[in-house]
């Protein structure tokens, strides 16, 4: 059965931009979500939306006629999320401007959103002393929810190197919190 | 009694490790609509609609030209993004692909219809890693942009010419029946042209690879990069073997992530 959907596809991947541009519409406000939910930065998601949409224009005389336009998009827009967040490591938000992010999102107190982002900090920190893969099956296990069959069809892995990263990772992150937490209260009971 | 003890805290950990990464990340969001300026943003980089006659007449050119070296859609998809990195437009027919024993290796040329050639290992063309594709592709690009400078292809002409002026000089007595005494002083001759032509056009090559290393860094990141690398070197048996006016995958690492340190360090070759 050719649905509309289809046709929008067989017309953008013509060339032609009116119907990429009602994919855009139809698409682009839950790809942004996803995005955010990834990187927490509205610019960078948006950075992220506008890159996947142009990779997906470039990709679509590749795309597999019949088959669903949002997965493969979504397909696209992790890997250059996790692209695009791998080299934006060296530029992390500061923490004044992770308070106001958390505010926007949010409606606890400011101590608690203290708090809050204090929390994230860590784990941001812990997630950084990981190597890229483990970083990028984390970041699509938590951040996108996605099952380990379907992180493997996003990065090309088999299923078991997923699974094995992933605990590893897993592994990995559970040390350095555990570290980091002893570090800390040993700072504070040298502090009191 | 201790073995459930151990396996129940293990699982309680692994609960609050998922508990707190789900934290971190958050529920799922609700959906984020973009202002329309976004979408003429997009729109001013599709590039204009192809007419109908191109588009019959690019099909035709394809169907004409198509040879048995069809580039793997995974490669594609590799080569688009780093063609997106680089802000430049996505033309996957300068683009091909073969398969061989070996090392995975690209190669570019100005002449002809695919000016970048990539050449991957026939046995090994499922685990050739992201990172490594990635990094080949962004050098075979960024060496075609710096090839086709100007100031790069008029000295290399310059310097190529040199070398027919050395065989003119050598055939000079010969041509001219001048004294034998000439014989020796032309022959040296013409071998100083030759090696000062060869060595200052190995110099000039290499010197053009080191600014294609630098685009490739600008491009994927230094992190990307010098994993890249790594795993190219780890691939190679002999890293710091380099041919004439190439850089051996010592040096790009040395010059790329600023360290000779091995992959299994990864954490202190990778620029955070």
């Amino acid at each position: 059965m050719i649905t509309c959907e289809d046709d929008l596809v067989a017309q953008a991947a013509h060339g032609d931009p009116e119907a990429f541009r009602r994919l855009w519409e139809a698409h682009h406000a839950f790809a942004m979500a996803a995005a955010l939910r990834l990187c927490h930065h509205r610019l960078l998601a948006e950075e992220i939306t506008q890159g996947a949409f142009l990779l997906a224009w470039r990709g679509l005389p590749r795309f597999q006629k019949g088959s669903p336009f949002r997965p493969w998009l979504m397909r696209i827009l992790y890997r250059h999320a996790l692209d695009v967040m791998e080299k934006q490591r060296a530029h992390p938000i500061s923490l004044d401007e992770a308070i106001e992010l958390e505010s926007q999102y949010s409606s606890h107190s400011h101590i608690d959103l203290q708090e809050q982002v204090a929390q994230r900090e860590e784990i941001r920190q812990a997630l950084a002393m990981l190597n890229s893969e483990q970083r990028r099956v984390i970041a699509l296990r938590y951040g996108a929810d996605l099952t380990e069959a379907d992180i493997a069809q996003v990065l090309g892995w088999p299923v078991g190197t997923v699974k094995s990263r992933l605990n590893r990772a897993r592994d990995r992150l559970r040390v350095l919190l555990m570290d980091e937490r002893g570090e800390s209260s040993n700072e504070r009971a040298g502090f009191y | 009694m201790n073995e459930r003890d151990s396996i129940e805290k293990e699982e309680r950990e692994r609960q609050s490790l998922d508990d707190r990464l789900r934290a971190y990340y958050g529920p799922a969001l609700q959906e984020q609509p973009l202002p329309s300026s976004s979408w003429l943003r997009l729109r001013s980089q599709l590039g204009s609609p192809r007419s109908p006659r191109r588009q019959f007449r690019r099909r035709w050119l394809l169907h004409r030209f198509r040879g048995r070296r069809t580039v793997p859609a995974f490669i594609q998809d590799a080569f688009s993004r780093v063609t997106y990195e680089a802000r430049l437009p996505y033309t996957s027919s300068i683009l091909s692909c073969s398969f061989k024993s070996g090392v995975p290796l690209v190669r570019v040329f100005l002449l002809g219809r695919h000016k970048i050639r990539l050449i991957l290992p026939s046995d090994l063309t499922q685990s050739v890693e992201p990172s490594e594709l990635e990094v080949l592709l962004a050098t075979g690009l960024a060496r075609y942009l710096c090839m086709r400078r100007p100031a790069y292809a008029a000295s290399r002409l310059l310097l190529s010419s040199l070398i027919p002026l050395a065989c003119i000089i050598l055939l000079l007595p010969w041509l001219y029946a001048l004294p034998y005494y000439t014989y020796p002083i032309a022959i040296v001759l013409s071998l100083l042209l030759c090696a000062a032509a060869l060595w200052l056009l190995h110099k000039q090559r290499r010197r053009m690879a080191i600014q294609a290393d630098n685009l490739m860094v600008q491009w994927l990141g230094r992190g990307r990069a010098c994993e890249g690398l790594h795993a190219l070197a780890n691939r190679t048996g002999t890293p710091s073997r380099s041919h004439w006016g190439e850089l051996s995958l010592e040096e790009r690492i040395a010059r790329v992530c600023g360290t000779r340190v091995s992959i299994e360090h990864e954490r202190l070759t990778l620029a955070r």
